[in-house]
């Protein structure tokens, strides 16, 4: 079981695509647990991920929050994808990251 | 190189280094993650501001008769118009705790702090008696509550740091010291506090809030809390979402000002003033005019995707319509896209620009604020459509739906140029 959080500012607009992700990765049978969260809340919530994708328009975390998890993959979602909130292509990118196609 | 991306990269740089800055330092973060868990107080009492205020003259006939009303009344004005009071610890307590020491403690501290430094003996016509003044646990305390919390939890985090303690004899257990540690540190607080305390009362203020609002408050407030100043703050925050950069490490700093400013109004409110003669009732209102839907005023674009020929708008209208309506706007900004969109710069700005400026008109000349009551808080997922009727009756509501539909002309022209451009893709797609 893999453990994704996502983090935006408010953890709204990534609720919405924890959602559409949860649909895929359950369609495909892929085993993955994934919460939206504030960034503000990322330092309680991020120790037990085995990712953190931030949503773009807070990708000027992005140093902040590798820097609070050394070693643990932490990316921005591309901007189109968030946009159209394709679960489908986040979590392959998960996959990808993961290595776990 | 193109002018936009010219201005793209020019923003990036400039932005993104400064957005970054703003969300690593520990005195935005902890006043952010401290102001946002004060609001349950205010969306808690909400409830009975609205209740409370319903014009309906047998059910005010009711509240009236049974002191359901007033009590209604009193528990807003002993919550939400005492804000410096929740502030000072909440911010505080994430100061400390970003620190790595006890939050709780600090959070004590900083309140204690804050309480000390008030005057405490306050004339009331001839007669003088103890007490705390309202005001100064509000709007005229919340500069002072931020800056008590973030000295009072940085001198305590640093100081327990430190692992400042007594010198004390080599024969008493070495517990007894470590035990009082935490009593020097506290110490040395208030004799700080102490110091302030004492040096504001041989000025002719005579306290450190008259002495603070009678001097730096005014420009802070005479500059920000204008029409003016909000509009230009928003347009910028647009600018910054245009480039998709989240524009809340901006408004955070510009945040103060406008709790000051709905505490101000709220207390005048409470106190009887009319709404039309409360104090910050322009720039309280004019902003939301520049907000509808979210930054950018994207919930009129999100409206003409009904409108849109392109398959491309017609799968965005599925997921970004609804979040829209609850001012969540990622998915128009990053799907359709308008960041970074040439078609969609000039219209986005407008709709703040005119949105701000006809606000300003209709809250001046037409009086719509005239029944605007300041106790209402709202969540700010809250539809813009439905929010406006609440707070400020159906005249405020009416001003914001035409002011919808003003924005709705401004996007027009430029949605049916990019919806146009959007199925010339597909179809030439489609012959390839």
């Amino acid at each position: 079981m893999r453990k994704v959080i996502l983090v935006c500012s408010a953890g709204m607009s990534t609720s919405l695509l924890m959602t559409k992700m949860r649909d895929y990765a359950s369609s495909v049978g892929y085993e993955m647990e994934v919460s939206a969260h504030p960034v503000s809340e990322v330092e309680e919530v991020g120790a037990s991920a085995d990712i953190i994708l931030l949503g773009p328009q807070i990708r000027f975390n992005l140093s902040k929050v590798q820097g609070l998890f050394p070693g643990k993959p932490v990316d921005s979602i591309p901007p189109t994808d968030y946009g159209m909130m394709n679960g489908e292509n986040i979590v392959k990118l998960v996959q990808k990251i993961l290595g776990d196609n | 190189m193109s002018i936009m991306d010219k201005m793209q990269a020019g923003l990036e740089r400039m932005m993104g280094p400064i957005a970054q800055k703003l969300s690593e330092s520990k005195i935005i973060t902890a006043f952010t993650a401290g102001m946002m868990r004060t609001m349950p107080i205010s969306l808690g009492v909400a409830g009975f501001a609205i209740l409370a205020s319903l014009p309906i003259e047998p059910w005010q006939k009711f509240l009236t008769a049974t002191g359901i009303g007033q009590n209604m009344l009193d528990i807003v004005a002993a919550t939400s118009s005492l804000m410096a009071v929740f502030i000072a610890p909440a911010i505080a307590y994430f100061y400390a705790k970003n620190e790595g020491e006890n939050g709780l403690i600090s959070a004590f501290l900083a309140l204690a702090s804050f309480l000390a430094l008030q005057p405490i003996r306050i004339t009331v016509g001839e007669e003088t008696v103890s007490g705390l003044l309202q005001e100064n646990l509000g709007s005229k305390g919340i500069f002072i509550a931020m800056m008590t919390a973030l000295l009072v939890s940085a001198t305590y985090s640093k100081l327990i740091k430190k692992n400042i303690r007594l010198k004390l004899p080599a024969s008493v257990p070495p517990n007894v010291s470590e035990s009082l540690s935490p009593t020097f540190v506290s110490m040395i607080i208030f004799l700080g506090v102490f110091l302030i305390r004492w040096a504001a009362s041989l000025t002719p203020a005579g306290d450190i809030f008259t002495l603070f609002n009678s001097t730096v408050a005014i420009p802070i407030m005479g500059i920000g809390a204008t029409p003016l100043a909000s509009i230009v703050v928003l347009a910028f925050a647009t600018l910054c979402w245009f480039f998709g950069i989240h524009p809340a490490p901006i408004m955070n700093i510009y945040y103060p000002v406008i709790i000051v400013a709905n505490t101000a109004n709220l207390e005048a409110y409470v106190a009887g003033t009319p709404s039309s003669q409360l104090p910050f009732l322009a720039v309280v209102l004019v902003s939301s005019f520049c907000y509808i839907g979210g930054q950018g005023n994207t919930l009129s674009l999100s409206m003409l995707l009904f409108r849109a020929k392109s398959e491309r708008y017609k799968a965005l209208r599925k997921v970004a319509v609804i979040p829209n309506v609850f001012n969540i706007n990622e998915p128009m900004i990053f799907g359709m896209p308008v960041m970074l969109n040439a078609y969609f710069f000039i219209p986005m700005m407008m709709t703040v620009i005119i949105g701000g400026l006809y606000g300003w008109f209709v809250v001046n000349f037409l009086n719509v604020g005239a029944a605007f009551n300041p106790t209402i808080a709202l969540p700010w997922v809250m539809p813009s459509f439905i929010g406006p009727f609440l707070t400020g009756g159906w005249r405020l509501g009416i001003a914001t739906v035409v002011a919808l539909l003003i924005q709705v002309f401004i996007w027009y022209p430029f949605f049916v140029m990019a919806d146009k451009q959007a199925l010339k893709e597909e179809q030439a797609q489609s012959v390839n």
